[in-house]
């Protein structure tokens, strides 16, 4: 039963953790396309990506009472978006991003339902992973305009160039932040309205 | 953590049989108000088959899950009395230990399938306990040819069909060497060839002396196995009777206990089938055929006419395409050739899915909100779009019997509950035709008559209501015509 | 179809590799199809891969799949190579852009979808144990692997049933729409994950417990000819 006392994770904690895992990337996969069909969405993706998780990360954490669970969870997402063809860099972002948000719920927590400044700087730092996704737009501009400039499309890589400037990063960084901070909302909303009262 | 320990086996033998005691055992869940059982005594003698029913909410699973650990270990919540299975207990003794002991056959079988192939499957349990690779496969290959799996070997556990599945299931429990099997229901969603094949697996068990417990609401198929017969109703047991005698109480008795009449009752009161009503007021559908992926057809349809006010059911044997006809009524399915014609005017594929109420088999796809009223006034926000006149609520809630429940988060609500709530939304869609797929399945007696009875209010309102159902009380208790579909 | 079943194991391939093999095939993919760029040795490269990918889905007969990822990944490498010499303006961009993705993602798709559908999860665990990764990480994986594609199946029912009810866009505000999307799918969800936990743990499924492996692993020809491929791309991709 609930080993609030002991620190280990049991067969079902991975089990859970498993599952959600599964559900968080399903809504990620789901609502992550809709940015290759309208291309307006792919822009708006670092804001809410992170909002409409955060629903389901929100769930998980009711569920989660041990260290563990999150930096899997964490680790697993990060495979997962890479194998599907993202940069390794979100991969190598969770490893390292995952066990702090990790750390830092369940140090606040313990066995009380936790709160939702808690809540909100363990999904935010857990998302940032994603700005994985653009590293290689922004971190390897120049090998990466200097090869299009080769194909002697000046027009074409001037606008490109202009249209993600470096500062941009920064904004997406923070876009995340805002989308991972109102899906906490969200997700606490979604809560009390429907799962605080089907007592599972 | 400490109770007797069984005997050791040596790993490949088949365990001898082993009894079950519960002794006074009461159990309320963690979150609920009521307990689930109350002052259950129960003795199972080694080799003893025993069949537990009741209606819903009577405690059979409870009880199942009591025997099998996962009360309270898996669900939490406060036991009293004493349970012993196979010799220990199992209620504190550590799960991985009761696997060697206890082997259950869950009523959703896709559900607890783990890996992804037949073979896998079975080796999956005697992995978990780290057993032996060459015993592993002995009983790997056991259990393909004793459940006649040897062909699906590699096959997809998904790709199976529901026979298959729950043959899978029995053969996975088995792999396991356990001394006693608990069973939930393993008959729902099945056939009448796989009901078969169920009960004579029962009967093999029962020659290899193993113990069983088994809930079921189905019962004719397994009341000649049992050696026993025990109901149950609001967490107590209530009567204790042998095969023998329980095939020979009527159906008032097994209705009080919210049981099912038994098979031979229902065969004979068949439905009549009312006078034809004229064209105009009908869905006819004709000549429609919809392939599946490998050209083979999923449906074969020459003339079907669903009256308006009235209840057609439709019947027919697993496979043939019932649930397929459903959805290409409601326009989900596209069809390469037919046509559906409503009140004389041809339904495109858009327009049935704005004209047609599909309340689908698996009702929990289709309840969204937090409250049972939310849901009805949901559809009816839709539907005045649509700029239909205003639709009360209410009276729809009280016509499906919801309105004491009005509050409630639609997930609190049982099975049948739901059923009448995703009906009742599709009262108030204001949708002039609405089809059912299974409504009843699964259901005890007196849900399944609530929800004849919700139906017949639908049909009073002149909807043209088409049932799609195994179930054949509900057709000879409210079915105005019957479509019977064919393979051939 | 439901989607849930285009990610999960079919029936036993043609081509069985061993899970590390498509692990580090993967790796070698992803890591062409994201970085490699269009000097020469990079498109031997990706063409290599492409190629390779086409072969095992022909190989699997998945039709479909051999179209999407030949034709497509060849289309895009031609307009992304070769397109926007003869076309300029934004438009050119965004097709450019389009071709780009295009031809970075769907050998990775495909080749994804091939391993997800041909390897059991039984194999994948066993893998697993065989490079000493714990049951910490092996049980969440394998349940991932299991869980996703029924997920998927769910979350295709909702949708459908949403259409059905007249729930689209514009029927109602944003925000209720996404809460009737996702709610019912937690709870779905949630309701077959504890179903999968209680059947797993009855089957004595534990941390604590090493599981014997009856998988057959071990490196066949196949294995080391499709590595041979992978690795020639690479090592052509970085040293022309």
């Amino acid at each position: 039963m609930a080993d609030a006392n002991s620190n280990k994770l049991t067969t079902r904690d991975l089990i859970t953790t498993g599952v959600f895992t599964a559900l968080y990337f399903v809504v990620l996969a789901v609502f992550g396309q809709l940015g290759a069909l309208i291309p307006i969405l792919q822009v708006l993706g670092p804001f809410y990506i992170p909002l409409i998780c955060g629903i389901v990360f929100v769930l998980f954490t009711t569920r989660v009472h041990h260290f563990g669970m999150i930096t899997i969870m964490g680790i697993l997402v990060g495979l997962l978006v890479v194998v599907t063809g993202q940069s390794w860099v979100v991969a190598v972002l969770a490893v390292v991003l995952s066990p702090i948000a990790d750390w830092l719920f369940n140090r606040a927590s313990g066995d009380a339902p936790a709160k939702i400044g808690t809540t909100v700087v363990t999904y935010v730092i857990f998302s940032e992973m994603l700005i994985g996704m653009v590293v290689p737009l922004f971190f390897q501009r120049e090998a990466f305009f200097e090869r299009l400039a080769s194909r002697k499309a000046a027009d074409w890589v001037s606008s490109l160039e202009a249209m993600t400037p470096p500062w941009m990063f920064v904004v997406m960084i923070v876009m995340i932040a805002v989308g991972a901070f109102l899906g906490v909302l969200l997700g606490r909303a979604i809560f009390r309205k429907h799962f605080a009262q089907v007592a599972r | 953590m400490d109770g007797p320990t069984a005997t050791p086996l040596t790993p490949d033998t088949e365990p001898m049989s082993a009894s079950i005691h519960l002794d006074s055992v009461g159990f309320r869940y963690e979150h609920a108000q009521d307990a689930a059982l109350v002052e259950v005594s129960l003795d199972v003698a080694p080799g003893e088959v025993v069949l537990v029913c009741g209606g819903s909410g009577s405690g059979k699973t409870t009880l199942l899950r009591v025997v099998n650990g996962l009360a309270p270990q898996f669900y939490p919540g406060e036991l009293t009395g004493q349970v012993s299975v196979a010799g220990t207990d199992p209620t504190v003794t550590e799960l991985p230990q009761l696997a060697r002991l206890i082997a259950t056959v869950f009523q959703d079988p896709k559900a607890a399938f783990f890996t992804t192939d037949v073979a896998s499957e079975l080796a999956f349990g005697p992995e978990n306990l780290g057993l032996p690779q060459d015993i592993i496969g002995s009983r790997v290959t056991r259990g393909l040819e004793r459940f006649n799996l040897a062909g699906l070997r590699d096959r997809s556990t998904v790709a199976l069909s529901g026979g298959e599945q729950q043959r899978l299931a029995c053969a996975v429990a088995q792999a396991m060497a356990p001394s006693v099997l608990v069973l939930d229901e393993p008959s729902s969603s099945l056939d009448e060839l796989s009901l078969a094949s169920l009960a004579q697996t029962l009967e093999d068990w029962k020659a290899q002396g193993k113990t069983i417990i088994m809930a079921e609401h189905q019962l004719d198929y397994v009341v000649p196995v049992a050696d026993r017969i025990v109901v149950m109703q609001n967490g107590r047991i209530v009567a204790s009777l042998s095969s023998d005698d329980f095939s020979h109480l009527d159906d008032e008795r097994r209705h009080v206990w919210g049981l099912r009449s038994s098979a031979a009752a229902v065969t004979s009161g068949a439905p009549h089938v009312t006078s034809q009503t004229s064209q105009s007021t009908s869905l006819v559908a004709d000549k429609v055929l919809i392939k599946r992926g490998d050209h083979s057809f999923a449906l074969s349809l020459d003339h079907a006419e669903f009256p308006a006010g009235a209840i057609t059911a439709v019947v027919g044997p697993n496979g043939v395409g019932k649930t397929t006809l459903a959805r290409w009524l409601a326009g989900l399915l596209r069809s390469s050739s037919g046509s559906l014609a409503y009140q004389g005017h041809g339904l495109s594929r858009r327009q049935r899915l704005r004209q047609v109420n599909l309340v689908a088999q698996n009702v929990n796809h289709q309840l969204f909100t937090e409250s049972v009223r939310h849901e009805v006034e949901l559809s009816a926000m839709i539907a005045r779009r649509g700029k239909t006149s205003a639709i009360d609520v209410d009276d729809i809630l009280a016509r499906c019997d919801l309105l004491d429940l009005a509050d409630r988060h639609p997930m609190t609500l049982s099975g049948g509950q739901r059923q009448r709530l995703a009906i009742a939304a599709g009262l108030a869609s204001m949708r002039p035709i609405i089809i059912l797929d299974e409504p009843t399945s699964g259901l005890d007696w007196t849900h399944m008559n609530q929800v004849a009875e919700c139906l017949s209010q639908v049909r009073d309102t002149g909807r043209t209501v088409i049932v799609i159902t195994h179930d054949r009380e509900l057709v000879a208790a409210v079915a105005d015509d019957v479509i019977r579909l064919t393979n051939s | 179809m439901a989607l849930g079943d285009a990610l999960s194991y079919r029936n036993a391939p043609l081509v069985a590799l061993d899970p590390r093999t498509s692990g580090l095939v993967l790796i070698l993919v992803n890591v062409i199809c994201l970085t490699a760029g269009f000097d020469f040795g990079a498109m031997c490269a990706r063409i290599i891969v492409t190629a390779l990918v086409t072969a095992l889905l022909a190989a699997e007969k998945r039709w479909h799949w051999v179209m999407i990822v030949a034709v497509g990944t060849g289309l895009s490498l031609v307009i992304e190579a070769f397109g926007f010499q003869l076309i300029s303006g934004p438009v050119s961009l965004l097709i450019a852009m389009c071709a780009n993705l295009a031809a970075r993602f769907l050998p990775i798709v495909g080749l994804g979808t091939y391993v997800l559908t041909t390897t059991t999860i039984s194999a994948f665990m066993a893998a697993l144990r065989r490079i000493r990764v714990p049951m910490l990480i092996t049980i969440p994986f394998a349940v991932v692997l299991r869980m996703i594609p029924t997920v998927a199946n769910e979350s295709s029912a909702i949708a459908e049933s949403m259409r059905s009810r007249g729930l689209r866009l514009g029927s109602a505000p944003a925000r209720d729409l996404l809460e009737y999307r996702l709610v019912p799918l937690i709870f779905r969800t949630v309701d077959l994950g504890d179903e999968l936990a209680a059947a797993a743990l009855i089957r004595g499924l534990s941390v604590d417990q090493e599981r014997t492996s009856t998988s057959r692993l071990g490196f066949h020809v196949s294995d080391f000819v499709v590595l041979l491929i992978a690795v020639a791309a690479t090592v052509l991709w970085v040293v022309l």
